[in-house]
């Protein structure tokens, strides 16, 4: 494990943040972090940055105590924070430069790493360029190479792609996977389910300081999957309706939205054959019906209650 | 430490590299020097000072005491200068000083005549000057120091040639023209090189001031390292605090410093200010103040936590200072100034320029280097304990 936290316990006077929280992370996998605003997320990457003094437990990294090892760690840790973190009046050049002085990096070493850098989020190109010409895309980019010049064996990236047209997301995407395929461990967080979907291999997703559930992708939507979710449109009198679907066996739960049925149902084929008889015999006529596949939004929606931008 | 001059080259560069607010301070302080320096011409400017009194008293039976008082006192170009009054003991001379109704005494002793006058014996005249407090003694400090060169070299010759004395014994072979006994002081340190003008003491002020504004540079820095996510990222290196610190606030101050030599250097040559014989001098008390008040400006960051309000507090303390120590208009607060941290910068520059006393200049460059680390200390303890 190259993380590995233990009863991880901080608190902001009588407000808990972070609930005695557990969890490893796999060396070279990219680990998703999840969770409504408010969830304890950020406070708990900050917790494991040693950004803010934990109450209680421990954060060990290479298998190293964090609070012992800092400066040695920190050697081997990159952070891309949500918001820019450069000098606005230095080129883009100067301040990756600057960043890789700062890990050390001097000489040839220094300058092949800032140009790998520049090059991995496509700004070779734009060195030369003051971050106050460049778009919010580039801007982004620039964060991110600051990060990765002195080749962190961990990167921590809140948020990286806010605000970014969807190619300069999708270039970032593509870098991120690259750099994870060179064996970089990734913790990462945003409010882009799609991009969780798209690069994490596993997923934390934390609720009033505490990780409500923790595996892959497919594991998490199977763990949720014992019901069946269907949405269903009627031709009238919808509200009749509702009481008809919640009397009739297998189903857990119905309510009207705006006219669409939105019903939870048991994982049995028998059960929806007999709720349309049944509709059917009443007389309600369906306009159309959709069965949802549930994905990470819906594991999100089903364990937090919360929309993931709420 | 090898990241220290990485931070001092990098963060000179970020705020260089950004010239126009530079410029356009620099230009507003040079404009303000001159239209202070103009307008405040005729009310600080030496030729218009009160003569300046000064009380003697004449023990000397001989010949020599009372020809040098009257060689004095019947001088037109020291008359236009100096009033003399006469008194009848030491203890009366003194009185006047002490009560500020005189801004000197000469005393010339029983035997004076006698001794010759020369140094190393006990019957030399004695000076005694009322104490420093602004332009106004400096220069009068000046006008006794003219005074006691001239009796104690040329005009000492000067006047006993002039009463067919014995000059030769007294100075050797020099032969010494009466007509000069007059002239003298004229080409002493009463000259514009030691004189407070307006034009020099705005120059003085507004430097001064101009340094206090760098406060606002260690307050953003600052606020850079220590606030925000700049700071967490910089957090997260492996940087040593105490490099960070140190390399920043040399960094800062020296952006500060480079435009406390452009402000000295333009008025030196274009204003014709009179910074006074050691200029490498004012250039350290100019730097070591710029590491004043940017420490200062970091520590106001680092207790309030606000790099927003730090800066307006800044500017407060700026103006606050500056008013304190007389810059804006000539005024004595006495013991309260030295809670300005211009006070000591200012009193080390008009020790170097006005009274040549570089002693006491070191002194004060001492007492602002004491109190910068005391800011430092304060940054470095309170920085810890507010980590959350």
């Amino acid at each position: 494990m190259v993380i590995e936290v233990s009863k991880l316990l901080k608190k902001y006077k009588e407000t808990i943040a972070v609930n005695e929280v557990d969890l490893n992370i796999r060396e070279g996998e990219i680990f998703g972090l999840l969770g409504p605003n408010g969830a304890g997320k950020s406070t708990m990457m900050n917790a494991l940055l040693g950004l803010v003094k934990i109450n209680r437990g421990t954060v060990k990294m290479f298998g190293k105590d964090f609070s012992k090892h800092e400066r040695e760690i920190k050697r081997h840790v990159g952070y891309v924070p949500q918001d820019f973190a450069f000098f606005e009046t230095l080129s883009a050049i100067d301040n990756v430069t600057y960043w890789g002085k700062i890990y050390g990096l001097r000489g040839d070493e220094l300058d092949k790493s800032v140009k790998e850098a520049l090059e991995i989020n496509g700004l070779w190109d734009r060195r030369k360029g003051k971050p106050s010409t460049f778009s919010g895309g580039m801007k982004r980019r620039l964060n991110i190479a600051c990060a990765i010049v002195h080749k962190p064996r961990i990167l921590f990236m809140d948020e990286p792609t806010v605000g970014v047209d969807p190619q300069s997301r999708n270039n970032i995407l593509e870098s991120i996977k690259d750099m994870n395929q060179n064996g970089v461990t990734v913790i990462y967080t945003t409010h882009y389910m799609e991009e969780i979907e798209a690069i994490c291999e596993r997923v934390a997703i934390m609720d009033f300081g505490k990780i409500i559930a923790l595996g892959t992708i497919e594991e998490l939507i199977e763990s949720i999957s014992k019901e069946n979710r269907l949405s269903m449109e009627l031709d009238a009198d919808t509200d009749a309706a509702v009481s008809v679907v919640e009397n009739t066996n297998g189903v857990v739960s119905c309510n009207n939205d705006n006219g669409t049925l939105q019903i939870q149902l048991k994982k049995d084929g028998m059960i929806l054959t007999s709720l349309l008889e049944k509709l059917s015999l009443k007389g309600f006529k369906i306009k159309s019906i959709t069965m949802e596949k549930p994905n990470l939004e819906t594991v999100f929606l089903q364990l937090t209650g919360k929309k993931i931008r709420d | 430490m090898k990241n220290i001059p990485t931070q001092v080259y990098y963060t000179g560069k970020r705020v260089l590299l950004n010239p126009k607010p530079i410029l356009v301070r620099l230009l507003t302080f040079i404009v303000i020097i001159l239209i202070l320096g103009t307008a405040f011409k005729n009310q600080l400017n030496i030729t218009s000072l009160d003569k300046v009194k000064i009380a003697y008293f004449n023990q000397d039976s001989g010949q020599l005491g009372p020809m040098m008082i009257d060689s004095l006192i019947h001088s037109d170009e020291i008359k236009s200068l100096v009033e003399f009054e006469q008194v009848s003991s030491l203890d009366l001379g003194r009185d006047l000083i002490n009560n500020e109704k005189a801004d000197a005494l000469l005393f010339i002793p029983e035997g004076f005549s006698k001794s010759g006058g020369t140094e190393g014996t006990s019957k030399t005249f004695e000076v005694y000057l009322s104490k420093y407090s602004g332009v106004n003694t400096t220069v009068v400090k000046n006008v006794v120091d003219s005074l006691t060169n001239y009796m104690n070299t040329g005009g000492v010759i000067s006047a006993m040639a002039a009463a067919g004395g014995a000059v030769e014994t007294m100075a050797g072979n020099s032969k010494a023209d009466p007509s000069n006994a007059g002239t003298s002081l004229q080409e002493e340190p009463l000259s514009n090189s030691k004189s407070a003008t307006a034009m020099g003491y705005y120059s003085i002020a507004m430097l001064l001031m101009l340094l206090l504004r760098g406060q606002e540079y260690g307050a953003s820095g600052m606020g850079e390292d220590y606030l925000g996510t700049l700071g967490d990222r910089i957090k997260l290196s492996p940087i040593k605090p105490y490099e960070q610190y140190l390399g920043k606030m040399i960094g800062l101050s020296l952006v500060t410093f480079l435009q406390g030599v452009i402000i000295l250097l333009f008025t030196k040559y274009v204003y014709g200010v009179d910074w006074g014989n050691h200029f490498a001098v004012i250039i350290l008390i100019v730097f070591v103040f710029s590491v004043l008040t940017t420490t200062l400006g970091a520590m106001l960051t680092i207790l309030t936590r606000d790099a927003v309000k730090a800066d307006s507090i800044a500017n407060i303390v700026t103006l606050a200072a500056t008013f304190i120590v007389g810059g804006f208009v000539i005024l004595d607060f006495g013991a309260f100034a030295l809670i300005s941290p211009s006070y000591y910068a200012k009193s080390a520059i008009f020790n170097v320029i006005y009274n040549d006393h570089l002693a006491l200049a070191f002194v004060n460059i001492g007492e602002m280097l004491a109190i910068t680390l005391l800011f430092a200390l304060i940054s470095i303890v309170v920085s810890r304990r507010k980590r959350a």
